[in-house]
């Protein structure tokens, strides 16, 4: 059974790359077979934030226009086996291939044995977004606790009920433990009020990921950090496992943490 | 000819009821109940009365004309004129109105979120939540059977009656007809019971029910 898995957000930046590699990442070190589809033509970073951008020869334009074959542009990932990367076209826009092309494309994906097939989908609802959700079974909406991003992901909601996307989950990422505490960022109750739908997993902010990112290497693999945890849990979720929502409460500040803290500086 | 009473007036715990005659002319009616109220003088003046013409129908531009009559020469406040085919009049109207798109309803099961739009000449009933970036426009009135945070326009048409209603009120804007309010931030935290919103005296008034 494979199935088409399309990560969306509506807004630009609240992670919807990061997150699809460390899924990717995740699913494969688990033993899946995984195959990462960028579908931001003319504005590709799965490659990049992958570490597998000095390896593309042919891009998803080339495999929708004929130019190659798909397993010629499928990159296998050397690190985690299994994981592959069909990257998105830099020339081109996202007028270079339809909603069709697109199904097509993932259901000769799906032929080629993949257990998962994740679609990073690029911001806005145009055609970049009609054409990333037109092959998908199920969608992932990714948010952080920021009242536009929370906007965005409920207009992406309502449009991909209206595509038959039905119930699509989500990812809160980037939740700020520290802010919340105070009161100065929505927490995962009011976020859920708002999009009244399922939540997949809650990622928090942590360092660590943009760390990893820029070496190409997903945060997933990095045991000792928080986000990497989180997309694990998320990872174990999505292959229907019942994990848990990591809490995040740190223990209040005592006396002693706020004399070494004065010192520090 | 003229001195037969063609027009009675009688007085009955409702008010002022005109027996008119059936067979005579029109004008003849109108004449002898100028000279009646003339006569009377001032015994209506001042009085706030309801009035019921019976005995024979009247077109609406004839009662209209008996009604310019009398307040022409008395001072008498016609609350309410009730005459022979009144009730089937009232009837036929309503059931008209029934008819017209202005008085169908809409109803939505589930909620609208961002971007999306319900627009209907008539009324709108939301079973669920009505998001921010969401917008209804009802030529009616608008309830929101959840919490409404988008914008609302009831009477979009100029409809100064049309009221909204929601569990939770909390809207971005609120339009009633031609006027436009913005929510106030304090009156959007809860808890706080349902309520709704109409219009008095050009300005919008919101109220809890309860």
């Amino acid at each position: 059974m494979s199935e088409v898995i399309v990560i969306t957000s509506g807004k630009g930046g609240v992670g919807k790359t990061t997150t699809s590699a460390n899924l990717g990442c995740g699913l494969a070190v688990l033993g899946k077979k995984v195959a990462l589809v960028d579908a931001d033509i003319g504005l590709r970073n799965l490659d990049v934030v992958m570490g597998l951008e000095n390896r593309i020869v042919y891009d998803l334009v080339d495999v929708v226009e004929g130019n190659c074959r798909l397993k010629q542009a499928l990159i296998k990932d050397k690190r985690y086996d299994g994981l592959f990367l069909l990257p998105a076209a830099q020339t081109r826009d996202k007028d270079a291939v339809s909603p069709e092309q697109m199904q097509k494309l993932c259901d000769d994906l799906k032929e080629e044995g993949f257990d998962y097939i994740i679609l990073d989908c690029p911001a806005g609802i145009e055609q970049g977004f009609k054409n990333a959700i037109a092959g998908a079974d199920r969608a992932i909406v990714v948010t952080t606790p920021e009242v536009s991003a929370v906007r965005d992901a409920d207009r992406i909601i309502g449009l991909l009920e209206a595509n038959e996307l039905r119930n699509p989950v989500l990812i809160l990422n980037r939740l700020r433990i520290d802010l919340v505490q105070r009161g100065e960022m929505m927490n995962i109750e009011d976020v859920e009020e708002i999009l009244a739908i399922d939540i997949l997993g809650v990622v928090p902010d942590d360092e660590s990921v943009v760390i990893a990112t820029n070496k190409g290497e997903p945060a997933v693999t990095n045991n000792d950090s928080k986000a990497g945890q989180a997309y694990r849990n998320i990872v174990q979720r999505l292959m229907g496992e019942d994990v848990p929502i990591m809490t995040f409460e740190q223990a209040p500040e005592t006396f002693m943490d706020k004399l070494k803290k004065l010192f520090k500086k | 000819m003229t001195n037969q009473n063609y027009v009675i007036f009688k007085g009955t715990k409702d008010g002022i009821t005109v027996i008119f005659d059936p067979e005579v002319p029109f004008p003849i009616l109108c004449g002898q109940l100028e000279r009646k109220v003339v006569e009377a003088g001032k015994f209506f003046d001042h009085v706030k009365t309801s009035m019921a013409f019976k005995g024979r129908e009247f077109s609406a531009a004839e009662e209209e004309e008996l009604i310019q009559i009398i307040k022409k020469h008395a001072t008498m406040d016609i609350t309410f004129v009730k005459t022979e085919n009144s009730e089937v009049r009232e009837l036929s109207e309503l059931l008209a109105k029934e008819m017209t798109p202005g008085n169908l309803t809409k109803f939505h099961k589930g909620s609208l979120r961002n971007g999306q739009k319900i627009e209907f000449e008539g009324s709108v009933v939301v079973v669920g939540d009505v998001n921010p970036g969401a917008e209804i426009k009802a030529g009616g009135n608008v309830i929101v059977l959840g919490q409404m945070k988008g914008m609302v326009h009831a009477g979009c048409k100029g409809d100064t009656s049309a009221f909204v209603s929601a569990i939770f009120m909390a809207p971005i804007q609120l339009r009633i007809a031609d006027i436009i309010t913005r929510f106030p931030e304090e009156n959007k935290r809860g808890p706080k019971p349902p309520e709704y919103a109409f219009v008095q005296n050009g300005q919008i008034f919101v109220m809890a029910l309860s």
